[in-house]
């Protein structure tokens, strides 16, 4: 039966992988699309000028104004992009957030968490092999573990206040109705939109503090390739960081942590010109990003806590005791104690 | 065997759940208000609940926009 | 009664901005909102057009497809209204209505803290009693309610811009098209209305072609 399960686990994973490439590719695809309506913006190129002959069809000239081929109109009104008649590209966006983000996004996230579901029910806890030792090591100072929380905290908050953006419409207004779903999404766009600068910068302590150990050495490559023994049951040997960790570091925390945060700036500060079109290309990418950025999250936080015996005691107390370090860390308990195992 | 059981369960209603996050329809029907709370515009005074009065006060209105009418 | 649209007849249109000002005094709309714009293509050449644009009330809505909070409802006559009581002011509106319609009190802000979502009503108001204190204040006169239409389109000097049942509509169209034998083409309404039955009525309103 277990092995069944594995197998299944195995698939799932597989599975999980075929679904992120495309969602990426597709993302990329409408934001390409998107982008290449010129809608708010004089395009070079674009003759500023059309002249309609009178008495013909004109069909023509406003299926251009329609796309954006000529140059903005002119307007009395002085509130930014008035002079625009049309942006189709409006509709473009809500396609994509209506479509892929919202019901791709779901089935991501949802498919993480059946699969660390089921991981759980199969594998269960990764216990310490030797019985605790009681001297315990230096993992996390002050300030490491300072930043990790701040991060942390801000960043659920930040899902959660973003997913029920995202989901409320879905999830709490058929069950709670219209009211207080606007009530519940009116405290969370605050909520989401005060927490977001500080998760940037606390984010970029984090990147700056612990990019050192997180450059990828040789041990990293038996890890990768073994899965971290996850499946096996085998511990591989690592330094300060695990490959998965690492992964983790570099692709989540650095990749879309930077991309949420850069894009989630623009969305919040409208104060530099941004037109409707780079607000939606921003949203695009806040939105996909942060959707994987959870989907990555999921794993991290399972691992950090029921997923690993003594891990959380780390990142609480900053100390480890030597049989966690000897048996997930070795290459880093040698490193600090210079004994051996 | 429980297991797959639930587990089979569990992803069959989550699927559920998530086709419901699907764009609803939202095309028009008329003469259907989708609203709350907003009762229509001949629902007061001075129509008063009177529908017929106040499309014909309406619509006087609105064919009174054709100059091409008004100048015969 | 059938579906309330506008039309802007851009052969009629001559940039007056009476529409925006009508509009403005009417509803006091606050400062930096205009409900209704005028926009002028190929100013100052042969072909010059000018177009009075405001919400065209959409038959598939991009505002109301994207609001987090469903805020909007349609009314009987097809009309797009919002409740600004659940208005959270997140901006997906203004991002995707084709028309620039949505706009802001607060303009842009730090934190996005926009204010209540305003745009036109058709002079048809908002939630809560017609003609109440409160509704004049959130969202301007309910004229629809007193039996008369959007004052923009009832004083264009004109008759360029012209609002009401889209059969009416399509009736004043035809026989202007007919009379002075050009210019059939309804700007934005294939965007606003769609292809369906809808745009079949609007394309009633094309002159027949001519050899
Ligand atoms: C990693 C943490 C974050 C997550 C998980 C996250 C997630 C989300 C999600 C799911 C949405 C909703 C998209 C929708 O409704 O279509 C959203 C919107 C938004 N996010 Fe984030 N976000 C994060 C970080 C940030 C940061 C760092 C900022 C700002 C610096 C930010 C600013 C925004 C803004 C302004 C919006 C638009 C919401 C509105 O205008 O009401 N987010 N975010
Ligand atoms: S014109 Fe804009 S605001 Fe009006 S109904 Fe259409 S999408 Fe909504
Ligand atoms: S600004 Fe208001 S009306 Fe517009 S989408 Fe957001 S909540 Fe809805
Ligand atoms: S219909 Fe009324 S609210 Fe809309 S633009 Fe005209 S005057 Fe303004």
């Amino acid at each position: 039966m277990s092995r069944l399960i594995a197998c299944w686990m195995r698939r799932v994973g597989r599975c999980t992988a075929a679904l992120l490439v495309p969602l990426l590719m597709v993302t990329a695809a409408y934001g390409a699309e998107v982008g290449s309506y010129r809608g708010g913006r004089i395009d070079p190129q674009a003759p500023a000028v059309m002249v309609v002959p009178q008495g013909h069809n004109a069909a023509a000239f406003y299926d251009g104004v329609r796309r954006s081929l000529y140059a903005p109109g002119v307007t009395s009104i002085q509130t930014p992009e008035a002079n625009v008649l049309i942006q189709s590209e409006g509709n473009t966006w809500r396609q994509i957030r209506n479509g892929p983000i919202t019901v791709w996004g779901g089935w991501l996230i949802l498919a993480v968490m059946v699969a660390i579901t089921l991981f759980y029910l199969v594998k269960g806890t990764i216990k310490l092999h030797e019985p605790t030792t009681g001297r315990k090591l230096l993992r996390f100072t002050v300030y490491e573990r300072l930043v990790h929380w701040v991060v942390a905290i801000s960043f659920v908050l930040l899902a959660l206040t973003g997913l029920s953006l995202l989901f409320g419409k879905h999830l709490i207004e058929p069950i709670f109705g219209t009211s207080v779903n606007a009530a519940l999404l009116w405290v969370a766009k605050n909520v989401h939109n005060y927490t977001g600068p500080l998760f940037g910068f606390f984010l970029v302590l984090m990147i700056v503090r612990w990019a050192k150990d997180n450059l990828f050495t040789s041990v990293d490559w038996l890890w990768a390739k073994k899965f971290g023994g996850l499946l096996s049951g085998e511990e591989i040997p690592s330094g300060r960081f695990n490959f998965g960790e690492k992964f983790w570091f570099w692709v989540g925390v650095t990749v879309l942590g930077l991309t949420i945060t850069v894009t989630g700036l623009i969305l919040d500060f409208p104060l530099f010109g941004q037109t409707r079109q780079d607000m939606q290309l921003a949203h695009i990418f806040h939105a996909s990003a942060a959707l994987f950025m959870i989907a990555m999250a999921f794993g991290h936080i399972y691992i950090g806590t029921i997923g690993s015996e003594g891990s959380l005691e780390g990142m609480k107390t900053g100390y480890v005791d030597e049989a966690w370090a000897k048996q997930h860390h070795a290459v880093w308990y040698q490193e600090i104690t210079g004994r051996r195992q | 065997m429980c297991n797959r059981k639930i587990v089979a369960l569990f992803c069959g209603l989550t699927g559920l759940l998530l086709t419901a996050c699907t764009e609803k329809p939202q095309t028009y029907t008329p003469g259907v208000s989708t609203a709350a709370s907003d009762p229509p515009p001949y629902a007061t005074p001075p129509f008063a609940g009177n529908r017929s009065a106040w499309e014909a006060a309406v619509s006087t209105r609105m064919k009174g926009q054709n100059e091409y009418v008004r100048v015969q | 009664m059938a579906r309330m649209k506008f039309v802007c007849d851009a052969e009629r249109c001559i940039n007056c901005n009476g529409c925006v000002t009508a509009c403005k005094n009417e509803h006091e709309v606050p400062w930096g909102i205009q409900r209704r714009r005028v926009v002028t293509l190929n100013e100052g050449q042969p072909g010059e057009k000018s177009i009075s644009v405001a919400c065209m009330h959409c038959s598939d809505a991009p505002c109301m497809a994207v609001c987090p909070t469903n805020c909007f409802y349609r009314t009987e006559e097809g009309l797009v209204l919002h409740d600004k009581d659940k208005c959270i002011g997140c901006g997906y509106c203004f991002y995707a209505c084709p028309f620039g319609a949505p706009q802001f009190p607060n303009g842009a802000s730090a934190f996005a803290a926009r204010g209540k979502m305003d745009k036109c009503t058709f002079c048809a108001g908002g939630p809560g009693e017609n003609g109440s204190e409160e509704e004049l204040k959130k969202y301007g006169r309910n004229r629809l309610a007193e039996g008369k239409l959007p004052l923009c389109a009832e004083m264009c000097s004109t008759k360029a811009l012209i609002a009401g049942d889209a059969e009416v509509l399509s009736d004043i169209m035809r026989e202007r098209v007919l009379r002075r034998g050009y210019g059939a083409e309804l700007w934005g309404w294939r965007v606003a209305y769609g292809d369906g039955k809808q745009a079949q009525r609007g394309q009633r309103v094309h002159a027949p072609e001519k050899p």
